[in-house]
């Protein structure tokens, strides 16, 4: 693939997930990393994911979106590099475990079985609906009925997965007919 | 689709580049001529820019209008306009939005629009040489400059014609084309001595990746100043002679500030040099005064090390805050037309305990790193090597707080882009509204620093503290603040009005646009 899509690709992709990453994913780190391997990580994300890399022929949403990813890639790095900053953001990241240890838990669950992920009636409705839309590869339609599904759900994690998912398969379908598909699009807010 | 191109925008000479099939074309004039004066010289009917124009200096000081980039983005109380108002034969006045507007013919002209005037003649020099339309370009700024001083340069762009690509900071984009095209990994640092401005950098290049670490610099410090130092000390001396005072005389001094200019550049090949102004000061009787003298290298070096060191003192201390010192360094890179002065070289070489690297020409540098960074920016071929630079932002971006203080949300070397949001409540019931006083500088005090704006958040009349507006502060990859303020408990997006922007208004940007395709009202060069 021209590495220019593929990055165009991996903003989109990240963009929708940025409320969920922590500071090391963004830079492709491990929590309890060494310092040094912070310096290399942002390095490579940058090498990466730098607005200019998918500016060319862009459109202004796209360049928007990469600002934003690479904002909190900075963001990331500024903590991270400092050794007292990145103590206080462990705290952080552990006293929210908890919770986020079970959402991991299920989100694994539902990874492996998709159609479990709803966890309300309606939600549900909608995201049976955006399954087989995603079936049919109608990734216009999957995205609409996951656009449904996040209302009465906001917060679910696969739903916004499956989103930007369906957002790489339109944007390959788009590419195979030449981009004369169609433009409707959703931005997770 | 047009092309697009680097202008390096320089106080005193300006230089365009581009890349073509793979190589880096310096555009030269039709004389052969790789830099141009930024000098714009009005004439009743027509507009002459670059070397013509500079020639007219003499003649036409009146309506000869040079250095803008020293008073763009500025405000009219600023010392530095007040200088140039002193010393400037054309007229310097307050315009509306509290900014500088220069006088000629009687007729009014803001900084941008002499800027402007200097970029347009760069595009047509560019679409000579080239033969095809320049329609976009990558414009460089010192790193230090403020952001007015960048918004003011974009709306040059814009007057010009141009579709201004991305604001480039100059040291970077000199690093960019020392590094371009060599698979090497090093700390390099950029003294950057040019016509009206001083600025150093400090930059990491490993392969295809530039990151700047540290900036800093002097926006009133470049070869201007060495020009005006040295012309009162000619002046000085020739008042004791003749027994005048030239406090008023701004053709005496404009005679004298042309001598000690030749007098710089004669210096740096030799020893000595004799200036000779057979006609320095002609009296109203119509009697003409000489004024001869042997200026030596000594003596200069004496009149201008105040300013060497000053260069010297910011660059340690751009070393201290990048945590780096003078060992870690592997290249020093000495641009703008300044350091081919051997005084300034010298100095540099001695601070940095090392040999200057001369493999890029000082003058043109910048305008060739440019010129790379809008062929990335523009170019969809795959086989372009993706560069990536990563800039930081100059001055840090503080609020005022109660007792004037300042209260930093960005610091100074924090990369771009960046964003940081603060929280702000109400203090009185029923309030309705907040203001918040943006600026920028390292002063701790906020009259030290620049005033950006006045933002001020219409909120709904509620007990005091019950509103809670947060206000999100981004410094985007140009440099440029942007200011947006979300409520809290409603989520959604606050009104958010902007007091005190200085520079022309988006109107008068649109009037003053150049009609560049059909340019009858301007000379060519």
């Amino acid at each position: 693939m021209d590495p220019r899509l593929r990055t165009r690709f991996e903003v989109e992709a990240i963009q929708s997930l940025l409320p969920e990453l922590s500071h090391y994913h963004l830079l492709g780190l491990t929590p309890g990393c060494a310092q040094d391997e912070v310096d290399a990580g942002f390095r490579n994300e940058s090498r990466r994911l730098h607005p200019d890399r998918v500016s060319a022929g862009a459109s202004t949403e796209l360049k928007q979106l990469a600002n934003e990813v690479f904002k909190a890639i900075n963001e990331a790095y500024r903590v991270l590099r400092d050794p007292d900053l990145r103590a206080l953001y462990d705290q952080s990241l552990n006293s929210g475990k908890g919770r986020e240890d079970e959402d991991a838990r299920r989100t694994a669950e539902s990874v492996r079985d998709p159609s479990k992920a709803a966890r309300t009636p309606k939600g549900e409705k909608y995201w049976k609906m955006a399954l087989q839309c995603w079936e049919a590869r109608d990734f216009t339609g999957c995205k609409m009925q996951i656009q449904f599904a996040l209302t009465f759900e906001p917060d679910n994690e696969v739903f916004k997965d499956w989103m930007a998912k369906a957002q790489m398969g339109l944007d390959s379908k788009k590419k195979d007919t030449g981009g004369a598909g169609n433009h409707y699009r959703i931005r997770l807010t | 689709m047009g092309l697009a191109v680097g202008i390096d925008l320089g106080t005193s000479n300006s230089c365009v580049a581009c890349v073509r099939n793979g190589e880096v074309i310096v555009c030269v004039d039709s004389e052969g001529r790789h830099t141009q004066p930024s000098v714009v010289a009005f004439g009743t009917r027509s507009v002459i820019v670059g070397h013509r124009a500079k020639k007219q200096l003499l003649h036409a000081p009146e309506s000869t209008v040079m250095s803008a980039k020293r008073l763009i983005g500025r405000n009219f109380e600023d010392a530095e306009v007040q200088r140039m108002k002193a010393r400037s034969a054309f007229g310097v006045f307050r315009g509306d939005s509290g900014d500088p507007r220069f006088r000629v013919h009687g007729k009014a002209y803001a900084p941008e629009e002499i800027s402007g005037h200097v970029l347009a003649h760069m595009k047509r020099i560019a679409e000579a040489q080239l033969g095809e339309v320049v329609d976009k370009a990558v414009i460089t700024v010192p790193a230090y400059f403020n952001d007015p001083q960048r918004q003011a340069t974009r709306d040059a762009a814009q007057i010009a014609g141009l579709e201004c690509l991305r604001i480039l900071n100059e040291p970077t984009a000199a690093a960019l084309a020392y590094g371009y095209g060599r698979a090497q990994k090093k700390r390099i640092v950029v003294y950057d001595l040019g016509g009206g401005t001083f600025d150093v950098s400090i930059l990491r290049v490993d392969g295809d990746l530039y990151e700047v670490i540290a900036t800093a610099g002097d926006t009133l410090l470049g070869g201007d100043d060495f020009d005006n130092l040295c012309a009162d000390e000619l002046v000085r001396m020739f008042e004791a002679q003749v027994k005048q005072s030239f406090a008023d005389n701004r053709t005496v001094r404009m005679r004298m500030r042309e001598a000690a200019e030749m007098a710089k550049i004669a210096l740096s090949e030799s020893e000595e040099v004799l200036i000779d102004l057979p006609t320095a000061w002609r009296t109203v009787q119509g009697v003409d005064h000489a004024f001869t003298y042997t200026l030596n290298r000594h003596t200069y070096a004496r009149w201008v090390l105040p300013l060497v060191q000053r260069t010297l003192l910011i660059c340690e201390e751009t070393m201290r805050s990048a945590k780096m010192n003078m060992r870690h360094i592997d290249a020093v890179l000495l641009v703008g037309g300044m350091t081919r002065y051997p005084l300034v070289r010298e100095a540099a070489q001695h601070l940095f305990g090392r040999m200057p690297d001369t493999s890029v020409n000082p003058d043109e540098a910048v305008a060739v790193g440019a010129a790379i960074q809008a062929h990335m920016l523009t170019s969809t071929d795959a086989m372009t090597s993706p560069t990536v630079l990563l800039d930081v932002t100059p001055q840090s971006l503080s609020i005022r707080t109660m007792g004037g203080h300042c209260d930093v949300l960005i610091p100074h070397n924090t990369p771009i882009p960046t964003e940081q949001s603060k929280v702000f409540h109400t203090a009185v019931d029923q309030q309705t509204e907040v203001r918040i006083a943006v600026y920028q500088g390292e002063g701790r005090h906020a009259d030290m620093n620049e005033l950006l704006g006045q933002f001020v958040l219409d909120v709904p009349p509620m007990p005091r503290g019950q509103v809670r507006v947060r206000v999100t502060f981004s410094i985007d990859v140009d440099g440029i603040v942007q200011v947006r303020a979300v409520d809290d408990k409603l989520a959604k997006e606050a009104s958010i009005r902007i007091e005190a922007r200085g520079g022309m208004s988006p109107e008068e940007v649109r009037e003053a646009q150049l009609d560049t395709l059909n340019a009858s009202d301007i000379t060519p060069a």
